[in-house]
């Protein structure tokens, strides 16, 4: 019998496929496993490089949902600060699988989180959104009231969504330890106060964001069975570990199961398509040339070519509109954290 | 007194109550000079020179000035504006599917902003207007008096439209006003003009909608002036009307002149040519 390598495609190669592949113009790197037309509802949300995906497929001409728009007159720069054409909803960023999980229960009525509001000063924050509103609300009642308003909103785009886009982040987050619910960032950094006794480290695990995933895909199949999801990773490294180890292993560690997930998720089910935006980014042969000096942000090059990598699959229906942004266009409540180093 | 009227479609109500006003006329001159919508973004400076490279504009600017495609700003001692989206009217439109939460109103809307948001967005709206744009041009080549009259509230039939956002005017009336008149305090200080808002006696102040007896008969922007709106148009009001405000035009110049030539010593000032958009 001949080696099972003989006669592979140049893809298979390292060399044919990495080697001799100039990193700006990546070949073969994705194939689409199901279509995405003009018509196809899309959501998006994830951590902050989503904001990316979303911003060039909405000026592809693609039909990115937005469920909460800005109100008219206010510039794009405002609008972002308080959460709005980030994402299809104003959910802020969404870094774990277990924040899109709970973020859909409490949508759809079946879950209700517990401590949801912190307080600065005299201001009121959304602790599962806390930058959407940068100076807060100021009252609970309010923040209560914003939230019921958005949930309306985030049911609506589940039970829209023809193709929803998340973008894995961080398996790290902080768990409110008699409930389970998790936050985008920890209590103190934008509001609130850390207090270890109620609320804890959680470093999610294979398992878990296997778990995570699949029970929101049960769940939303349940309203809108016909859902398709299309996943990526975020390239985008950990602006500081609540792990005891160095920032660098727990980065690599989380990337390695997020990327994990995504994998065994494309492989087991046929609505799951997975795009290598990570490998794009963050693989050697780009040799780090995609990140800014910080190592961290991705720089506007890097978004280029993910995104020629991503419409060389799904076809551009409209002429790109999209103005070319840099790091500083992304909000990205993660990176707060620098201030604490 | 020679005034310079500048507006949009809201022009044609001021320059048919103009013509009802012949009492006035030994009093001022009035050139009006005006194009539809947003057309006057594409009005350029050069020098005191105002035009435009745009036929479509230049066609607007002949038809209501009665042949100028362009005006001197040093040939008027002072200068209106019309429309042009200043006013509580697009303040109240941005509430449209937008409200906060102390004022809801009754009609149905889709989103609940905070007060920070609402207060940003107002006076976003105020400073980006197209009335705004235009005094700030103004200014850069002159120093006479500039007035800018507010846009008219649609006519209380608006409300027979159903429960649109208008039925709650009155009340966002009262959250709009405090954060309208303290950025204009703001606007007016740094470009050194004067807002008339909409005379009083035209504003049915329980529904702060305009009275329909000021919108009746409106004559839409056209060439000759003598198309009437269709009867559902709300948005524009009549020669009646026009005659109210260029009767506060008049008067707020004649004095504005007065203040302003005590003020400045001299009133005619050059700048430089400058090309500017």
């Amino acid at each position: 019998m001949a080696s099972p390598y003989e006669n592979l495609p140049k893809k298979a190669y390292w060399r044919s496929g990495v080697v001799d592949q100039h990193p700006l113009n990546p070949v073969d790197l994705y194939e689409k496993k199901f279509e995405i037309k003009a018509t196809d509802r899309i959501a998006t949300a994830g951590s902050c490089f989503a904001q990316h995906i979303a911003r060039h497929m909405r000026a592809s001409g693609f039909t990115v949902l937005d469920l909460e728009p800005a109100p008219k007159g206010i510039d794009i720069e405002t609008a972002q600060k308080f959460g709005y054409g980030l994402y299809s909803c104003r959910y802020g960023n969404l870094y774990t699988s277990r924040q899109l999980l709970q973020l859909f229960q409490e949508s759809c009525g079946k879950r209700s989180p517990s401590n949801a509001v912190w307080q600065k000063g005299d201001r009121f924050f959304d602790a599962l959104r806390p930058s959407v509103e940068p100076s807060g609300l100021p009252s609970e009642e309010e923040v209560n009231l914003h939230r019921t308003q958005h949930l309306k909103h985030v049911a609506q785009m589940f039970r829209d969504v023809d193709v929803f886009i998340f973008t894995l982040g961080l398996t790290e987050t902080w768990e409110h330890i008699q409930s389970g619910t998790v936050y985008p960032s920890a209590p103190g950094v934008i509001a609130g106060e850390h207090d270890p006794a109620s609320i804890r480290f959680k470093n999610l695990s294979y398992p878990e964001v296997l778990e995570d995933f699949i029970a929101f895909r049960d769940l939303i199949k349940t309203f809108n069975p016909n859902v398709r999801f299309l996943l990526t990773v975020s390239p985008v490294p950990l602006t500081a570990t609540g792990a005891t180890s160095h920032v660098l292993p727990a980065t690599i560690y989380s990337k390695s199961v997020l990327r994990a997930a995504a994998g065994y998720l494309y492989d087991s089910l046929a609505d799951v398509d997975y795009f290598p935006s990570y490998e794009i980014i963050a693989a050697h042969p780009s040799r780090g040339f995609f990140y800014e000096n910080n190592l961290r942000s991705v720089a506007s090059q890097g978004v280029e070519v993910v995104m020629r990598s991503f419409f060389s699959q799904h076809k551009i229906v409209a002429a790109p509109k999209v103005a070319k942004a840099s790091s500083k266009d992304v909000v990205c409540e993660e990176a707060l954290l620098e201030a604490f180093s | 007194m020679k005034l310079c009227i500048i507006g949009n479609s809201h022009l044609a109500s001021l320059k048919t109550g103009w013509d009802t006003l012949p009492d006035l006329h030994s009093k001022a001159e009035a050139t009006f000079f005006g194009a539809k919508g947003y057309d006057l973004k594409r009005l350029r400076r050069k020098g005191t020179v105002f035009s435009s490279k745009d036929p479509v504009v230049i066609h607007q600017l002949q038809f209501t000035s009665g042949g100028s495609k362009s005006f001197d700003a040093a040939d008027f001692d002072a200068f209106a504006t019309a429309g042009l989206y200043f006013g509580r009217t697009h303040l109240i439109e941005a509430l449209e599917k937008h409200r906060v939460s102390a004022v809801p109103g009754r009609s149905e809307f889709d989103h609940i902003i905070s007060d920070e948001l609402f207060e940003v967005l107002v006076r976003s709206r105020i400073q980006k207007c197209l009335a705004i744009r235009i005094v700030k041009l103004l200014r850069e080549a002159t120093d006479k008096p500039i007035f800018v009259c507010e846009q008219p509230l649609p006519s209380n039939h608006i409300r027979k439209k159903g429960m649109s956002v208008w039925r709650d005017a009155a009340a966002f009336e009262k959250i709009i006003t405090p954060i309208w008149r303290d950025e204009l305090a703001k606007l007016e200080q740094q470009y050194r003009f004067q807002v008339l808002e909409q005379p009083v006696e035209t504003v049915n102040q329980n529904l702060f909608l305009t009275h329909h007896r000021n919108s009746a008969g409106a004559i839409r922007l056209l060439d000759g002036l003598n198309v009437v709106h269709k009867r559902k148009e709300y948005a524009h009001m009549n020669a009646d009307y026009g005659a109210i405000v260029m009767t506060e035009v008049i008067d707020a110049a004649s004095r504005g002149i007065v203040e302003s030539s005590s003020a400045i010593g001299d009133r005619v000032h050059c700048p430089p040519d400058a090309s500017s958009s």
